[in-house]
């Protein structure tokens, strides 16, 4: 559709209709934005919220991170690479590449440096790893150079998740490094990270019921079952989510909890107390069999994935669903008369169908997930529950500003993350394209 | 060809079932546990035991009457809030083009990648120099900031999509963008709009860190964080408090009972273009 232009010659007559946006805009600008540049700037003070605010340089950031001479050659070459990665110019692209390997090449000296501390000198597997990774990663740069004459090659995609593999591999090792070795900064933070990777994982993994479940539904034959099933999977939806997670947490309590119960009238609780027992020793699950899911700082992690089992997010569901309506039956029948199984119509029919709205979720609970904090915050308290195990990095920010105070450290956790998020946001725009 | 199919039809069927038997077992806990007394409890959580205790109910029903009231009052006005302000936003970047509008429309759609968590203190602070802190008003305004830019997107394309035509016939008749927006915009997109009001009342039913953070008086207080005191009591009457939840959901299910059949088709469509 043509839309009508505004402009300078005709702001006197048509202008006042741009006094329709002021609210919205003006919301977001006083809501949304000031507080955010405000949140950046006060990173750097020390501020309790009200009467002492000080500026204290990137004092808080070095309590975060640590040893901050380690960490921004790092940064920079990151800053680099993204930069490289969004400009087509080859040009710019080159002269940026060549600074991220001199920045590269600063880190690895760093940190050879860093290892030949006293300290560090008995952990030596480490820097020699390390001298490998930039060079991995200036591999990576290099190949990426050459993507363009290889576009049309059928081996480009190995290509790519090879050019991908040199540059996530040394990334993730780097900041193993950095964790491992130096164990600098906030500790606190970093298990909160450790928290937020194993709950992405389980995330992506429990996405999988409810596609499959829109399957089952849309592969049914008869109209009215499909809609009688949509219309209930409407109805768990009616729950409020707060009384659904308490419901669960009823569900976890250890001593009147159904879930425990459940265990020991099925006699899995003997198993679970041989494998306790024999394999993995944490000493959560004894005689008699009363273990406090979200009390015992071993069984947090696995209540946290287990969560919500079997995994059917009723909306994904129906979204999944509307995505696969456009299927027609004419083109099943085709799949059949040249024999393809059930296995071969989800690859080749039904899964290219739901990509868009499966990247789109996968994007969504990626960074839905590093935000996530008032999930844990509902079970487990402010301060994560037991030994900190279910501490994310939102509920640590929650926890240094409004529990102790501590805005200023809060801001630089939320600037920390929110570097963070961007990162995952421009490599999910990168390579995983949605189309509106 | 059905002969064959049938054995693979009840298959799914039986999948599908087990499924939503899951999903619904939350439910099915709330509503059993709720005409429990403690002793029915502890003998047999599992199946309803005969003497129903409905006057749980009654006595949940006391407890949550004023939170709902509150949580009805500040969603209905949020809602409504949201989608005028966003009704109109998505008029203008849908029919006219003005310079800075592509740098307004990225500063919109930012704000869905930025993370939330990390103004959470200075939107305290914020607030709290506006004079809004534990006021409803101050809940209702977050609530319309964090509401607007999904429909303001979602409305935009809505409204890219509907005839030209239109506009310029009322446009020739005389018509000022507002009688546009409610005579063209708003009868057209009636199922999108009510798909997104609920989408928004549910957002803003669930939603409990707002009103925990932003509101410290007990008879202010939103249902949510009601319901999180209630679960957080020592001594435990679990019958109680599974009739508290259940009351807590009854708003939904009266939403629900009138919006089922459009809401059905409505989320499909809305996600398609969202």
């Amino acid at each position: 559709m043509s839309t009508q232009a505004i402009g300078l010659k005709n702001f006197a007559t048509r202008g006042w209709v741009l006094l329709m946006v002021v609210p919205t805009i003006a919301m977001i600008t006083i809501f949304s934005y000031y507080p955010a540049i405000e949140a950046m700037r006060h990173s750097f003070y020390n501020w309790d919220g009200g009467t002492i605010e000080e500026f204290t340089g990137l004092e808080n950031i070095r309590l975060l991170l640590g040893d901050l001479s380690l960490w921004w050659p790092l940064g920079l070459s990151f800053f680099c690479g993204f930069l490289s990665l969004f400009l087509d110019h080859p040009s710019v692209r080159r002269v940026l590449r060549g600074v991220t390997v001199v920045f590269l090449a600063y880190t690895a000296y760093g940190l050879y440096k860093h290892a030949q501390t006293p300290a560090m000198a008995d952990k030596s597997f480490w820097p020699s790893l390390q001298w490998g990774f930039p060079w991995l990663l200036c591999l990576g740069y290099v190949l990426g150079g050459r993507k363009a004459h290889q576009a049309n090659n059928k081996s480009v995609k190995w290509y790519s998740a090879a050019l991908l593999g040199c540059y996530l591999f040394p990334l993730i090792a780097e900041m193993m490094y950095l964790v491992q070795v130096a164990k600098m900064g906030d500790w606190l933070f970093w298990l909160s990270f450790r928290l937020i990777f194993i709950l992405v994982v389980a995330n992506v993994v429990k996405m999988l019921p409810s596609v499959f479940t829109a399957i089952c539904v849309h592969r049914l034959k008869s109209e009215g079952a499909q809609y009688f099933y949509r219309v209930m999977f409407v109805i768990p939806m009616i729950i409020p989510q707060l009384v659904g997670l308490l419901i669960w947490k009823f569900f976890y309590d250890p001593n009147v909890g159904p879930l425990n119960k459940l265990l020991i009238i099925t006699h899995m609780d003997k198993v679970l107390i041989w494998l306790d027992t024999w394999v993995l020793h944490w000493g959560a699950f004894t005689e008699p069999f009363k273990p406090a899911w979200l009390g015992e700082p071993s069984l947090i992690i696995p209540a946290l994935i287990f969560w919500g089992f079997p995994w059917v997010g009723v909306v994904g569901v129906l979204i999944y669903l509307s995505g696969l309506q456009n299927i027609g039956t004419e083109v099943y029948e085709a799949a059949e008369l040249d024999g393809i199984g059930w296995w071969g119509k989800f690859i080749y029919i039904e899964l290219p169908l739901i990509m868009t709205q499966i990247r789109l979720n996968l994007i969504l609970l990626v960074i839905g997930t590093f935000q996530a904090w008032s999930f844990q915050f509902l079970l487990l308290g402010s301060s994560g529950g037991p030994e900190n195990k279910g501490l994310t990095p939102g509920l640590y920010m929650y926890y240094k500003g409004f529990e102790t105070q501590n805005f200023g450290y809060a801001c630089a956790v939320g600037l920390v993350l929110f570097f963070i998020i961007m990162a995952l946001t421009m490599i999910n725009q990168k390579y995983v394209r949605v189309e509106k | 060809m059905s002969e064959v199919n049938k054995p693979k039809e009840y298959i799914k069927h039986a999948i599908i079932l087990g499924v939503l038997s899951f999903s619904l077992l939350p439910f099915y806990i709330m509503l059993n546990i709720s005409l429990k007394t403690n002793d029915q409890f502890v003998q047999d959580p599992f199946w309803p035991t005969p003497p129903f205790h409905w006057e749980n109910w009654i006595y949940g029903w006391n407890l949550m009457a004023p939170y709902i009231a509150n949580s009805i009052f500040v969603s209905v006005i949020s809602v409504s809030l949201i989608l005028f302000f966003a009704m109109m936003a998505a008029y203008v970047f849908a029919r006219y083009s003005f310079p800075g509008k592509g740098f307004l429309w990225y500063a919109l759609l930012g704000l869905m990648f930025m993370p939330s968590v990390m103004n959470l203190v200075t939107v305290f602070s914020l607030i709290q120099s506006l004079g809004l802190l534990n006021t409803l008003m101050g809940v209702i305004t977050l609530m319309v900031v964090g509401g607007q830019v999904f429909c303001v997107f979602v409305l935009r394309n809505f409204i890219e999509e509907i005839p030209q035509d239109l506009f310029e016939a009322a446009e020739v008749d005389g018509a000022t963008p507002m009688q546009q927006i409610f005579n063209i915009v708003v009868p057209m997109s009636g199922s999108i709009l009510s798909t997104l009001a609920i989408l928004q009342f549910i957002g803003i039913w669930n939603n409990f860190i707002t009103p925990m953070i932003f509101i410290f008086d007990e008879y202010k207080q939103l249902l949510p964080v009601a319901l999180m005191r209630l679960d957080g009591e020592y001594v435990k009457e679990w019958g109680l408090l599974m009739a508290g939840f259940s009351i807590a959901a009854i708003p939904l299910v009266l939403i629900f009972l009138f919006s089922m059949r459009l809401f059905v088709k409505g989320l499909a469509a809305g996600a398609v273009k969202g």
